[in-house]
């Protein structure tokens, strides 16, 4: 049997991955994209705690439930929105779009 | 499980949520009528109707039932909650006010955005009344929702699409971060309640790796929200980008849950606090010395607002490293519950000098002209008086000088921070807020000394005492800010009946 | 003989979640990056099903896959004629990003390994039972954050209506209108 630090570690190679496309990609969908993986992450390692820690508690997987509800609520609303960007912009590109500037 | 009592007990600790849903889908439901015609009309009054109504209805629960546990421990009544939220609904009823006027002569104005407006401060509330980590990242994706989408308002506006996408990627990062914290978190606990996460932190959760990367990620993600250092590139470009009424409503929102809900967190792990009490004090000299720097250089007002608030964030969490003072003895205690009544006061005196200020950009805008830079405000001292003079006023509080309540809010955080005994803080503090004097001033200076560039507004033509609007929403909120402002400064403890945290 | 089949499950899967979480951040083509989220997102629900965690096993498909990823793939078709696939898609931080992410990647595992865990051995109960429990909890003990899950819900429907609604007649839609500006 595979033990939970594997898990967790497999978790932790997600998140660095999802983190890593945050910060350098350049394409507002495809940072968002980057930020599911991040949530996949941390629900992949909340279920490996609920299995090797806890497996009689409920609360890792309210947790799940929650952070499926946010992530599908986060894309929704940021699709609205790149969306509107690019109705404006032409461009989803992160670095064309910069008219505020001080 | 329980009685059926024991069922009311729950709903009604969270009353005030269940108002502001309650009105939120009143006006949802009610869009069709409200959009257009005379029902267009009622929008703005029904929003303001529920944050108000939510107000009332906490000052009257506020009498019994205090310091319990709701839904079997998920959230709690308290009187931290319920002064933070005393601040949060005040707060969100002047900004509806703003709005009223700001959207209409914009012509922005829906429906949604009120219901968006309450729906936004429900979820504040949720994460100042969170006793479950997760229930207070409910909160805060659901106010942050609703923010993002405010500063995102004026579609067909670029820079505000631009605030909305770069507010919302940020929060995306920060919340996923957050989510990460709150897993790892359970990892050392076994449990998200604070009170068990207390516990596993006085067995000495924070001395592994584990716990003390779940705090900084917690900490992190807090941070983002309230705009500190070096967690803050956003803020300037969502306040400026932002409708005016958004940025109002959105600066002090944002503020006042993500501080209560950070005063709350610190003070659940203040047995800890060799882990996280430098990082807090790094990123509170950082905040409040990079905040006002960048500030001076600002001649935009919204932007220079968007850099202050950044210091205000760092006095703030001056009061939130108070927290780690509570286990260092009798002086640390009383610290550490000065520095949360010292804090919300601070967050009321905050939210009514940025709304008031916020509001007379939204005074002066017209379909055509939106007021945003030190320009627009130019000579407004003889042009329009009262207005200008209600501007001077809001940047003395924000600068801090006495007889306005921004002064007692900060002293009340210095003294805090001076009580635990924090010197290199409470210099820093002082000092900072010397330097901050500097360009509120400048922005005094523009209204009362210089001359109005513009050509004099003719009588017939847009100058403000020819608008029919003076007397509607902003006109409220301005004076009720100016009133309040001057009165909580001379007599600051008119209010104390509602604001004094007791533990 | 199990012992064995369930390394190998767990190997491959991870080679089916990482492999294509990789090509997501970094393939300059953003169609096949949304693409390359399927393999990855269908590697997650393999280890549910491996952590006994059946109930999310379907939710992990039914809402990430058919839902979520189907969403974000279709906002990358609509504006994908303004990203040229031969650009390159990260920028300038590449390379420190990388850096950072990869001494936190380590120093994680290191920390994880050397975790004092307390783990137990007993099993969760099966599927059904599961799910039942969950239900019950959901309505019952978490009936607060279960609210508060919807009306969060409820929020993003009418924010991304009201954001990405088209202000004009329905003639002009998404994509068709990028010149025009605000005014």
């Amino acid at each position: 049997m595979i033990g939970l630090p594997y898990y967790l570690v497999v978790g932790s190679i997600l998140f660095g991955i999802g983190a890593f496309g945050t910060v350098t990609r350049r394409n507002a969908i495809a940072v968002l994209l980057s930020v599911e993986l991040m949530l996949n992450a941390a629900n992949l390692n909340f279920l490996a705690f609920w299995r090797f820690l806890t497996p009689a508690a409920m609360e890792p997987h309210l947790f799940v439930l929650i952070g499926l509800t946010v992530a599908a609520a986060e894309a929704a609303i940021g699709l609205a929105i790149v969306l509107n960007v690019y109705r404006e912009y032409g461009t989803v590109n992160l670095d064309q779009i910069a008219e505020l500037r001080g | 499980m329980g009685a059926p009592t024991q069922a009311i007990r729950d709903l009604s600790g969270i009353l005030p949520i269940l108002v502001l849903w309650g009105v939120a889908l009143v006006i949802l439901l009610g869009a069709p009528l409200l959009r257009r015609g005379p029902g267009s009309r009622l929008a703005a009054p029904l929003g303001g109707a529920g944050a108000l109504g939510a107000l009332l209805v906490l000052l009257r629960g506020s009498s019994d039932g205090f310091g319990d546990t709701l839904f079997a421990g998920a959230a709690l009544t308290d009187t931290l909650y319920s002064s933070g939220a005393f601040v949060l609904l005040l707060g969100g009823f002047l900004s509806v006010l703003v709005a009223q006027t700001y959207l209409r002569s914009r012509d922005l104005e829906k429906p949604e955005y009120y219901a968006i407006m309450l729906l936004s401060l429900s979820g504040a509330l949720l994460m100042m009344q969170a006793n479950d980590l997760i229930v207070l990242f409910l909160g805060l994706e659901l106010m942050s929702f609703g923010l993002y989408v405010l500063a995102g308002f004026a579609r067909t506006d670029a820079k505000s699409d631009e605030a909305a996408l770069k507010y919302f990627l940020l929060g995306a990062l920060a919340s996923a971060l957050m989510l990460y914290g709150i897993m790892l978190t359970y990892g050392v606990a076994a449990s998200t309640e604070l009170s068990n996460v207390q516990s596993a932190v006085a067995r000495g959760a924070l001395k592994e790796p584990m716990g003390i990367a779940a705090a900084l990620l917690l900490v992190i993600g807090l941070c983002f929200k309230i705009a500190a250092v070096p967690f803050h590139q956003w803020s300037p470009d969502v306040y400026e980008g932002a409708p005016t009424s958004a940025t109002a409503f959105l600066a002090t929102t944002a503020k006042i849950g993500a501080i209560v809900a950070f005063l709350r967190v610190c003070d659940t792990i203040a047995g800890g606090y060799h882990t996280w009490l430098p990082a807090i004090r790094a990123i509170a000299i950082l905040s409040m010395i990079v905040g006002n720097l960048i500030a001076i250089a600002q001649t935009n007002v919204k932007r220079m607002l968007a850099y202050s608030g950044v210091a205000h964030a760092g006095y703030l969490l001056v009061a939130v490293a108070c927290m780690g003072f509570r286990l260092m003895g009798t002086k640390g205690t009383q610290a550490s519950i000065l520095a949360m009544t010292g804090a919300v006061f601070y967050l009321l005196a905050y939210a009514l000098a940025l709304i008031g200020a916020f509001g007379v950009l939204a005074y002066l805008s017209s379909r055509d002209k939106d007021a945003q830079t030190l320009n627009d405000l130019r000579g407004l001292a003889s042009s329009q008086p009262a207005v200008g003079y209600a501007m001077v006023l809001f940047m003395l509080s924000l600068a801090g000088i006495p007889a306005t309540a921004g002064f007692i809010g900060k002293w009340q955080v210095f003294y805090a921070v001076l009580t635990g005994g924090d010197v290199a803080l409470a210099v820093t503090m002082a000092l900072t807020s010397a330097m901050g004097v500097y360009y509120y001033l400048r922005v005094v200076w523009y209204i009362v000394f210089e001359e109005s560039a513009a050509p004099k507004p003719s009588p017939t033509g847009h100058g403000v005492e020819a608008r029919p609007r003076a007397m509607t929403g902003v006109g409220a909120a301005i004076t009720i800010c100016c009133i309040a402002t001057i009165g909580l400064g001379i007599l600051p403890a008119a209010i104390s009946s509602f604001l004094t945290v007791v533990r | 003989m199990t012992a064995h089949l369930g390394t190998i499950a767990f190997v491959s899967l991870t080679a089916l979640t990482i492999l294509p979480a990789i090509m997501v951040v970094s393939t300059r083509n953003l169609v096949h990056a949304g693409f390359w989220m399927l393999p990855c997102l269908i590697g997650v629900a393999g280890f549910y099903a491996l952590l006994e965690a059946h109930f999310f096993v379907v939710v992990q498909i039914l809402i990430y896959i058919g839902a979520i990823l189907v969403l974000i793939m279709f906002a990358l078709m609509l504006t994908r004629d303004v990203m040229d696939p031969k650009e390159r898609q990260t920028n300038a931080m590449g390379v420190w990003a990388g850096v950072i992410c990869g001494l936190g990647l380590l120093a994680s595992a290191h920390m994880l390994f050397r975790h004092p865990w307390v783990g137990v051995t007993s099993h969760p109960g099966d599927a059904h039972a599961q799910t039942v429990a969950l239900g019950k909890a959901l309505v019952t003990r978490y009936a607060l954050p279960f609210e508060a899950a919807s009306v969060l819900l409820l929020a993003a429907l009418i924010a991304a209506i009201v954001i990405a609604k088209s202000m004009r007649p329905p003639a002009a839609s998404v994509g068709c209108d990028g010149e025009v500006s605000g005014g």
